[in-house]
């Protein structure tokens, strides 16, 4: 059985490593059907997606990959694909797609941090934070820093009652809460502008429909 | 086996020291047997507040590192008969002389000999707070009545829950003036307690008799008339078990003969 099949497919070539060989026979064979490939093609650059099937590459294996195709300058890799994922991986995909229920207090100089959406159900006090990567919806009473979209996630939403908040950040954009400028139930969002906007929270339905879609086939 | 409570409260000058010996002053004349501990190395004055610095050899420290024996380094304060004792600080070593091991031990020798051991903790969350707070079983949280006194006690309340301990902490309001809860320009007791989510363990009055009693290194609670002695002695009695509702803040008020013939 080979340890590497060379397939034509509608964007390209592919590169099949069957992931019961070793890896230092797959290598062995890569340079060798590469090298006969780069004979026969003597001009033009190709890109090949490689599949290693149900086989994680470690970082090392990986490198030598490279360097395999390094001794070919008109041969690159386009991507790695594979047929499994890393336990830790899964974890953390799980964990931001989930929708959080925090609750307690949380006081001066904490900092809850969720991967997901989170829904606050309790008392944040000035001086406490709660960070999440997806958006944060306010049922308590919140009169800390409340940060949806960390680090960088631009949909992610503040909702609930904001007047009492210190500060409302999302992603990198930050507002100091001016409590007059609050309805009771408001949504914080970051506009065309990339600048941190609010408005009343019904309107959320028109600014983040895929929040609510996502609801609907959950 | 005895009670270890430390008096803490992030923010300096809310009157940690002077809660700390009134309390035990108070729970002494109930008749229990007390030891004070002052954690605030280097700064130490819970010895000059009780009027007992004269009488200083050893040191927590000196006791922590094996150069004197615990009993050596207790001060009992005669006025008590046998039942108030102090451990003093050391005025002339750094705040990292001790360890939360060290201080946990000291406090678990005295538990036999002592209903209550009460930990006088230093300003701030660092060494000298992390040394306070590990050895104790529960926390008095001191605060006043303003903005940067209850943010503080915010922070520390939640510094000590992150490691709970078998009692929960209780909070004490110092330095309430009666004129200000009423015209409301202070933040007002309920609030605080509310916002704060701890149980309220007193409320003492804010009174000059106070610092002029520690100045004469005696504790206001001695004083059984005065309002803010009052406030000590009910916390106390709470602490023992009783049911003490929460005596009403008194406005000291001048007739007007007095302000007639004592104007300042």
């Amino acid at each position: 059985m080979d340890a590497v099949i060379l397939k034509g497919t509608a964007d390209g070539f592919g590169l099949r490593l069957n992931a019961d060989a070793a890896v230092a026979d797959i290598l062995e064979q890569l340079n060798g059907l590469l090298g006969r490939l780069y004979k026969d093609t003597p001009e033009g650059n190709v890109n090949f997606t490689v599949e290693t099937g149900n086989r994680l590459w470690a970082k090392d294996q990986r490198e030598a990959l490279d360097k395999v195709f390094d001794q070919y300058p008109r041969f690159a890799i386009r991507m790695v694909s594979s047929g499994v994922v890393a336990a830790e991986t899964v974890d953390a995909r799980v964990a931001a797609a989930k929708t959080h229920f925090a609750g307690g207090i949380v006081r001066s100089g904490q900092v809850l941090t969720y991967s997901g959406d989170v829904v606050f159900a309790g008392t944040l006090h000035p001086g406490g934070q709660v960070r999440a990567s997806g958006s944060v919806y306010i049922l308590g009473e919140a009169l800390g820093i409340v940060h949806a979209g960390f680090p960088d996630n631009g949909h992610a939403v503040v909702a609930g009652n904001l007047a009492k908040l210190t500060q409302v950040r999302i992603a990198d954009a930050v507002e100091i809460v001016d409590p007059a400028n609050y309805p009771e139930a408001s949504v914080c969002f970051i506009n065309d502008q990339h600048l941190l906007a609010h408005d009343k929270l019904a309107a959320l339905r028109q600014l983040r429909p895929q929040i609510f879609d996502q609801m609907e086939e959950g | 086996m005895g009670t270890a409570l430390v008096v803490t409260s992030g923010k300096g000058g809310v009157g940690k020291t002077t809660t700390s010996a009134n309390i035990g002053t108070a729970l002494a004349l109930q008749g229990k047997r007390v030891v004070l501990l002052d954690l605030d190395i280097g700064l130490r004055n819970l010895d000059a507040v009780l009027g007992l610095s004269n009488r200083i050899i050893y040191d927590i420290v000196d006791v922590a590192n094996g150069r004197a024996k615990l009993h050596q380094a207790l001060i009992k304060d005669k006025r008590f008969d046998d039942l108030l004792y102090l451990l003093p600080a050391p005025q002339n070593a750094d705040k990292d002389a001790l360890n939360p091991e060290q201080v946990a031990e000291i406090v678990s020798d005295l538990k036999p000999d002592f209903d209550f051991i009460i930990l006088d903790s230093p300003a701030g969350i660092e060494q000298g707070f992390r040394n306070a707070v590990s050895g104790a079983d529960g926390a008095i949280v001191v605060t006043t009545p303003e903005i940067s006194a209850v943010s503080d006690a915010d922070r520390v309340v939640g510094l000590i829950e992150q490691k709970p301990m078998s009692i929960k902490p209780h909070l004490i309001i110092n330095r309430v003036r009666a004129h200000m809860q009423t015209d409301g320009t202070a933040m007002d007791i309920d609030e605080i307690t509310a916002h704060l989510g701890i149980d309220l363990l007193g409320v003492i009055n804010d009174d000059d008799a106070v610092i002029a009693t520690s100045n004469k290194g005696e504790t206001i609670v001695m004083n059984p008339d005065n309002a803010a002695s009052r406030g000590y002695r009910d916390v106390a009695r709470r602490l023992l078990g009783e049911t003490v509702p929460l005596a009403k803040i008194v406005e000291h008020k001048q007739g007007f003969w007095s302000r007639l013939f004592h104007r300042s």
